[in-house]
């Protein structure tokens, strides 16, 4: 599970790659831990290389949305195309992006 | 029953198989992310290319097999829904209808087949990725969180809410949730949620812990021990509770609960903030949202669940319909003729009692009255069904009329489970096809012209029936250009139909109605040949209907047909003109007077009076009927009736009373006579016979103007 992280303007973005289940969890978890501790007022999370995952990747997601919320940082997931695979993987599991998101951002 | 009983049977099935998936495909259209729909079409291609092949229908079977192919990539995600796709498909409906009534291939089958070809070779063509990206998915994962099975069973589909919460070590324990996911979508469709406020900070998270739960609906009809199965594995580390969601009322009728009553049984809404939002106007999820109480996702979650309770209330539906046991037209014809004559026998039985002076005749006379009265009724009902029958194909119509004339067309229906005589329904189609199209040919406007007339780009033509009385009145109404009322006026004046100085739209615009009138400048392929209304007219008073109009420049046009339930049985009024008895249908009458001869103003055949202050033209039937009218001295007894929207008084020798009676087929010699109806025959055994009050009307008119009514004096 490959994870890299970029800065630029303000952004930090953490790429996951591959896939990503429950014995890869705590690296993904000290990656995004990392990331929250980064000075970035806004973390963006891309997952549009992730191919598989299981319930461990959308469980973190919301981790570290709570954690940005409560430090009043700004959180994002990069738009997935409406097919890509991890999305669906995501609403099967009956997470929706929004609702990932909904956690940083609630509905005005 | 033999193979030709079955094979017609299925022939009848394949049939409303072909209405189902037309309904389904055309809403596809509209909503092509509903895998139910899907799955609709899907199941029935199946059953008729399975029960095609069985019949001997192989080359049919073989289509279906095609298309049925491609809906399950359909419902497998891998190929999306689009217009060519549905507008191919709907052909493939009419090639297979075209089957069904000759048993053989359509001349459009090759053609139809050569463009399935084509789509299919360009999806696989354009579905690498998707391929790849399939593989990528965990195992059995279904998109959109909707599982894939259609739930294929004998059993009725019911909609089941599994509360799923998981100890904090399921994970460990090597248990694979989004296996549990992929194994309920083997059992039907789901919609999942998870609650994610159990779900800490980073700082405090185990990542290998599981701090989930979820509310998770599911539709299927599989039973429930099959969902629990699903869960046998980790019920000793998790709290799963399944309950069924009522589908159905407590008069087993099928019943989709509203969304807010939905949130409030998921604990996404407190119940008083949900009839505080009711209270507005709006629909209630966009409130919810506005208010700030409600999450989109928990709001899409109650949706989903909505629409998976329609399905199964709409499956339980068509399961309850299919309880039913067909039986041929003929038998039932039969059967009702039957009746009829039972209620004749039972007629003049009562009246032999009557006259008899015994009182045990009488009394059992009373009894089978009683008994025939119900089963007459009960008769009757067999052949009432819901007009929605003949409504379903409307949509199609209006789609590929739209398409045909570039226009944008919504169709609306309101009261389609209205319920008719089915010999009614099936002769009221082809007038209401007519009308259908006069509207989006000469109604609706361009979609061009109608955004610059300030309208919405999308005309729309609403069809409305309710039932009124022993009557079913139909609007087909439009919201397009109206009636041209100057055309049709210089049309009238020039086949001198009218005069030129009438300026009543009332009496100008029923002039659509004669016959070969039209005031197109040209034909198109959908109409203008002048040859409709006057035949939609004629058919609507074959059923004993009337039909009027009312249309607003620029606001559009209403046309209101009024059928009477049945015409198997009428409400009568009998009357008497010299020695013979004459029926009267009781719903045209509006009240029986006598007058003095001196009262009766005129001579010969135009004759009028004045009634409390109206003016009111007279037929004296005795004329009608070429009898004897030397003595026209003393009381004149006068029947008012509505005739085509006038009063008009009828002259008879007495009125004999009311009585329903059932009307008997004439025989081809005597359906010649116009002023005739029909027949029935009377309690003493004599016929009586039934009189066409239009006709007598319109013959009278032509042959005597009548003096014009409704003046005041």
């Amino acid at each position: 599970m490959p994870i890299r992280t970029s800065a630029k303007d303000g952004t930090t973005t953490i790429r996951i790659s591959g896939e990503s289940t429950v014995g890869d969890s705590e690296a993904l978890a000290a990656s995004l831990r990392a990331a929250a501790g980064s000075a970035s007022p806004r973390i963006s999370v891309d997952l549009s290389g992730l191919g598989r995952c299981d319930v461990t990747v959308p469980q973190l997601l919301v981790a570290l949305a709570k954690t940005l919320e409560a430090a009043g940082r700004e959180f994002g997931i990069v738009e997935l195309d409406a097919r890509h695979p991890v999305r669906s993987a995501f609403e099967s599991m009956g997470f929706h992006l929004d609702q990932i998101d909904r956690t940083v951002r609630p509905t005005p | 029953m033999n193979f030709d009983d079955n094979k017609e049977l299925f022939v009848e099935e394949a049939r409303e198989l072909l209405g189902t998936m037309e309904a389904a495909l055309l809403s596809l259209e509209k909503d092509p992310g509903n895998g139910e729909l899907i799955n609709e079409v899907f199941r029935a291609l199946h059953t008729i290319k399975g029960s095609g092949a069985m019949f001997g229908f192989d080359g049919m079977s073989a289509f279906a097999h095609g298309f049925e192919n491609m809906f399950d990539d359909m419902r497998k995600g891998l190929v999306g829904v689009s217009s060519d796709i549905i507008g191919l498909s709907l052909r493939s409906l009419d090639c297979l209808s075209a089957w069904l009534d000759d048993g053989e291939a359509h001349e459009s089958q090759a053609s139809i087949e050569r463009e399935l070809e084509a789509i299919k070779a360009t999806l696989r063509s354009g579905s690498s990725t998707t391929a790849a990206e399939r593989a990528a998915e965990p195992a059995a994962a279904p998109a959109a969180g909707r599982g894939g099975a259609d739930g294929d069973s004998d059993g009725l589909t019911n909609l089941y809410r599994i509360r799923f919460k998981p100890s904090r070590d399921l994970l460990t324990r090597g248990v694979k949730v989004e296996n549990l996911f992929g194994d309920l979508a083997e059992l039907g469709q789901y919609y999942s949620y998870a609650d994610v406020d159990a779900v800490p900070g980073l700082d405090a998270i185990d990542p290998t812990g599981l701090y989930l739960s979820w509310i998770i609906d599911l539709s299927t009809s599989a039973p429930v021990e099959d969902i629990r199965s699903v869960f046998i594995f980790v019920e000793d580390y998790a709290d799963v509770r399944i309950e069924m969601l009522e589908v159905v009322d407590q008069a087993g009728k099928p019943s989709v609960p509203r969304i807010g009553e939905i949130l409030a049984h998921r604990g996404a809404l407190a119940k008083e903030d949900v009839d505080i939002i009711h209270q507005k106007q709006k629909p209630f999820g966009e409130l919810a949202i506005e208010s700030g109480k409600l999450s989109k996702p928990a709001l899409e979650a109650a949706l989903a669940e909505q629409r998976m309770a329609k399905a199964a209330a709409g499956e339980r539906e068509s399961r309850k319909e299919s309880s039913s046991i067909r039986v041929r037209k003929e038998k039932l014809d039969y059967l009702i003729d039957a009746v009829g004559e039972l209620v004749i026998l039972e007629a003049r039985l009562r009246e032999e009692a009557r006259t008899s002076g015994m009182s045990s005749f009488e009394g059992i006379a009373e009894n089978l009255g009683r008994l025939t009265s119900d089963l007459r009724d009960a008769t009757m009902n067999i052949r009432m069904v819901p007009l929605e029958e003949s409504f379903s194909g409307f949509h199609r119509l209006v789609r590929d009329l739209g398409s045909q004339l570039g226009k944008e067309i919504d169709l609306v229906i309101a009261g389609a489970n209205t319920e008719m005589d089915k010999n009614i329904i099936e002769a009221l189609k082809d007038p209401l096809v007519h009308i259908i199209r006069n509207s989006a040919d000469h109604g609706i406007e361009a979609p061009e012209l109608r955004a610059r007339l300030g309208k919405p780009r999308a005309g729309t033509i609403r069809i409305e029936a309710r039932q009124q009385g022993s009557k079913v009145e139909i609007a087909i109404s439009d919201d397009g250009a109206g009636l041209d009322i100057e055309r049709i006026k210089a049309k009238g004046v020039e086949r001198g139909l009218i005069d030129a100085t009438e300026r009543d739209p009332k009496r100008i615009m029923p002039l659509i109605f004669e016959p070969s009138f039209s005031t197109a400048a040209r034909t198109t392929g959908v109409s203008g040949r002048g040859v409709g209304m006057d035949v939609v007219k004629s058919n609507l008073e074959r059923l004993r209907g009337e039909i009027s109009l009312d249309s607003e420049p620029g606001r559009g046009t209403r046309i209101l047909l009024s059928i009477p339930l049945t015409l198997v049985i009428v409400d009568g009024l009998l009357v008497r003109v010299g020695a013979v008895t004459y029926v009267l249908a009781l719903n045209q009458v509006e009240e029986c007077v006598d007058v003095e001869r001196s009262e009766v103003l005129g001579d010969g055949k135009r004759r009028i009076i004045n009634l409390r202050g109206k003016t009111i033209p007279l037929i004296d039937l005795r004329d009608v009927f070429e009898m004897d009218r030397s003595d026209d001295s003393g009381a004149q007894r006068l029947v008012i009736v509505d005739a085509e929207g006038m009063t008009v008084g009828f002259r008879v020798d007495g009125v004999v009373g009311k009585q329903q009676v059932v009307i008997k087929p004439f025989t081809m010699n005597l359906r010649q006579v116009p002023t005739i109806a029909g027949a029935t025959i009377l309690g003493d055994g004599s016929v009586a016979f039934i009189l066409n009050i239009r006709e007598i009307f319109k013959s009278r008119r032509q042959s005597e103007p009548l003096a014009r009514e409704g003046a005041t004096t």
